[in-house]
């Protein structure tokens, strides 16, 4: 059973994703709120958040790209399955991640610039000075108004020849200057011996009669705004303390104020624009940098997830074409890959059922040829047999004189033909029997030298080539069962040589998918196979030699089988015959 | 009793001097190589600090005054606990932190220097009086219970001075404009001598 994707290493990763998504945006925040606020005040904590936002957690997310990437290369280098689909959608997803935050930030960018340039436009600036201009000359106007009033001969000779009601004064003194709020009088001793106008401008306190004449300073409340002006009369109640109050209107002060801090922006803004936004950009990629590194990450664990069910059914797959039908995909995930991997276990099951009906068919029409064929071979001796047998009957009942040298021969004829019985059933009892292989660790070269030093002798008049064999090559074989194959192939090789000629040996590595395996060719210089027993070469009992028992090969490609190699081969009529061997070199590289 | 300043390295607090080095990295203020006129009092729960910022450290605010901007000045202080053993691995322990921020700019309407901070706001004709205020922190009180008799106490102080106070969304330039801002260098006022001495 294959896993194609671990439940718990999805939720895992997603976690991890989601968490620190959430870290970077809570660092960002806290980090756009101290440039916000003002990125040079920061406390030790801050300082220790903007330290941590802007290396730590860059340098976090760079080691990790990193070691991802070191994997990859990893994964590339060992040919691991799908490694080329996982490095493009990699560069799919980073890709993409970098388009979208590209545009995102030039519309950003040009949307404050814009914005900005219309909230500093000249004609702003313009009105916010003017604004500021008249604020200005408003409360100059109050200032001067004050401070001729209050030095003014009318005020002194008001004050000297007041008489009548309080309310009359101040009606007067309103009629000459509408716009004095307020007048308090205090006598030499500092005591108030009148207060005129509005109550809220009331100086509650006595202004020492040492203080110059002049402004006071400006006096701010909650809801107004107090000019005061001091001046001195000497009248004959004596030398009186003149207090005159203008009042500004209790939003004057904060509008002021307001207006003051605009056209300070309004010059920063004028002074320092060109700058302010080469600072945005770096400002903006300061902060997309970690979610583009995340994004990045994001890319490998998404590669990871999207590639581990294809990976699974690769190598289901592998394992499927290497003859294992009960392989299955287990997957918990849901959707178009879930609906793949159940096509795949359905199809493996159905490829299961028939490979078993094939086996049972093939089982039992091989049994069929396999008597047919050992009828057929037992057949050919008992003819002889039953000919000599009938030939001594005849000849003894004929009372013949040469009954001895027929008897002779008979009995030869018969025991040739029950020898040759004899040989028939032991190769079908070897072929029927063949035992498991146990392999142990050999040097293929050394035993194709040895299995071909025991038939040249025999042959001198074939040439021998084993310049082809490389060197090192060792495989866990079971020595007998691979001497047999040798010994067959290459005497067959032998056979074929009835004119002289060349055998080559060749031994060398061949990769096919994961696999490495060792490949042996025999290749002689025959006059090869005829094209019509190309398919009847592996077939039991098949022979084109008088002494042969037809089992030679069908047996050599049994071993073979069984150590999970591969043989074949490739003739040409006149020319001559190569038999190849696959077998596999173990691990993977 | 006064205690002044003895070193301007401090010996200690590994931790401020990695963070203060990274964070000037990325971002740089042109240091004044100039000491700070500092001036402490230990009390029995408090200590009392001074801060002045020597004429000879002072940068030009004035074109900024003239321009129609405002200054900021900033007075650093933190009281740290010398790490022993173990904890000594992570830095001194930061007992306290204070930030006392002041701004100043000519006012248009009262035509005077005009410093403002939390509270309040104080007017000046003059600017040497403007100055003698602005660049002076004067007995700033931190609360100081000591909690072990063999503990080791010290303070750090720095001024930050912006010329040009860079008003929101424009003080995103603050790191980029390094002349602007200056900071003189931590200046380390040990406590452990003084305590000794107010108890021999």
């Amino acid at each position: 059973m294959i896993r194609s994707t671990s439940a718990r290493t999805s939720k895992t990763t997603l976690y991890s994703i989601a968490v620190l998504y959430l870290v970077i945006i809570v660092l960002i925040f806290i980090f756009a709120r101290q440039f916000l606020s003002d990125v040079s005040s920061g406390s030790s904590f801050s300082n220790i958040m903007i330290i941590f936002s802007a290396v730590v957690l860059p340098a976090f997310l760079i080691g990790s790209i990193i070691l991802n990437f070191l994997r990859l290369r990893r994964e590339k280098r060992s040919g691991s399955p799908g490694v080329f689909f996982k490095t493009k959608l990699v560069l799919f997803f980073s890709f993409i991640a970098m388009i979208s935050a590209v545009p995102q930030g030039i519309l950003s960018v040009s949307f404050l610039r814009t914005a900005m340039e219309s909230w500093f436009s000249s004609s702003m600036g313009v009105a916010l000075h003017g604004g500021l201009d008249i604020a200005l000359e408003y409360y100059n106007e109050k200032l001067k108004n004050l401070e001729e009033f209050g030095e003014s001969r009318v005020l002194k000779n008001l004050i000297s020849t007041r008489s009548g009601s309080s309310g009359l004064f101040w009606d007067t003194i309103q009629e000459v200057n509408p716009l004095i709020d307020s007048l308090q009088l205090y006598d030499s001793s500092g005591r108030e011996i009148a207060f005129l106008g509005e109550p809220r401008a009331r100086l509650e306190t006595t202004p020492s009669f040492e203080t110059r004449p002049g402004m006071l300073p400006k006096q701010d409340y909650r809801d107004m705004s107090l000019l005061r002006y001091l001046s001195y009369v000497d009248t004959d109640e004596g030398r009186l303390a003149v207090l005159i109050g203008s009042i500004l209107p209790g939003n004057f002060e904060a509008q002021a104020r307001g207006l003051t801090e605009s056209i300070e922006l309004f010059t920063q803004y004028q002074e320092l624009q060109n700058r302010f936004y080469i600072a945005l950009i770096i400002v903006f990629a300061f902060f997309s940098v970690p979610l583009l590194l995340l994004a990045i990450i994001v890319s490998f664990m998404l590669s990871d997830e999207v590639i581990k069910p294809i990976v699974s059914l690769e190598e289901a797959t592998r394992k499927v074409a290497e003859g294992d039908f009960t392989i299955r995909i287990f997957s918990r995930r849901r959707g178009e890959l879930s609906v793949l991997i159940d096509s795949f276990n359905t199809m493996v099951s159905e490829l299961e059922r028939s490979r078993f009906k094939i086996m049972q068919t093939e089982k039992v029409t091989a049994w069929q040829e396999i008597a047919q064929q050992m009828a057929h071979e037992i057949k050919n001796p008992l003819t002889p047999i039953k000919l000599s047998a009938q030939r001594i009957i005849k000849k003894y009942q004929s009372g013949s004189e040469d009954f001895e040298r027929i008897l002779t021969q008979a009995v030869e004829s018969i025991i040739r033909e029950v020898d040759n019985l004899d040989q028939l059933l032991k190769e079908f009892r070897d072929f029927s029997r063949q035992p498991t292989p146990m392999p142990e660790k050999i040097d293929i070269n050394s035993l194709l030298v040895e299995v071909l030093a025991t038939y040249a002798t025999t042959a001198p008049f074939v040439q021998v080539d084993t310049s082809g064999l490389q060197d090192d090559l060792i495989l866990d074989v079971d020595k007998k069962q691979m001497t047999r194959v040798f010994s067959n192939l290459i005497k067959n090789a032998f056979e074929a040589q009835e004119n002289g000629g060349t055998i080559s040996l060749r031994t060398n590595l061949v990769r096919k998918g994961n696999n490495r395996y060792c490949r042996i060719q025999i290749q002689d210089t025959g006059k090869g196979i005829v094209k019509e027993n190309h398919d009847k070469v592996f077939n039991p009992y098949f022979t084109t030699k008088m002494t042969g028992t037809g089992l030679g090969l069908p047996i050599v490609e049994r071993i073979i089988f069984d150590h999970q190699g591969e043989i074949w081969f490739e003739t040409e009529e006149g020319v001559g015959t190569t038999f190849f061997i696959d077998l596999p070199m173990g691990n993977p590289a | 009793m006064m205690v002044h300043p003895l070193t301007r390295t401090p010996r200690r607090a590994g931790g401020v001097l990695l963070f203060s080095w990274i964070f000037f990295f990325f971002f740089p203020a042109f240091h004044y190589a100039s000491e700070l006129n500092i001036q402490l009092e230990t009390e029995k729960d408090h200590i009392r600090v001074s801060i002045l910022l020597p004429p000879e450290s002072r940068p030009d605010i004035l074109t900024s005054f003239n321009n129609g901007l405002r200054s900021g000045i900033r007075f650093e202080i933190r009281l740290y606990r010398v790490a022993t053993g173990f904890r000594s691995f992570f830095g001194d322990q930061l007992l306290r932190e204070e930030h006392i921020v002041k701004e100043g700019h000519v006012d248009s309407f009262s035509r005077a220097y005009r410093i403002t901070t939390d509270s309040k706001i104080q007017d000046y004709h003059n600017f040497r009086q403007f100055q003698e205020v602005f660049y002076h922190l004067a007995d700033l009180s931190i609360p100081f219970i000591p909690s072990s008799a063999d503990g080791a106490y010290y303070i750090l102080c720095r001024v930050v001075v912006e010329k040009m106070k860079l008003v929101p969304p424009l003080n995103l330039l603050s790191p980029f404009m390094k002349t602007n801002r200056i900071a003189t260098p931590w200046v380390r006022l040990d406590l452990s001598e003084e305590r000794a001495g107010k108890e021999g």
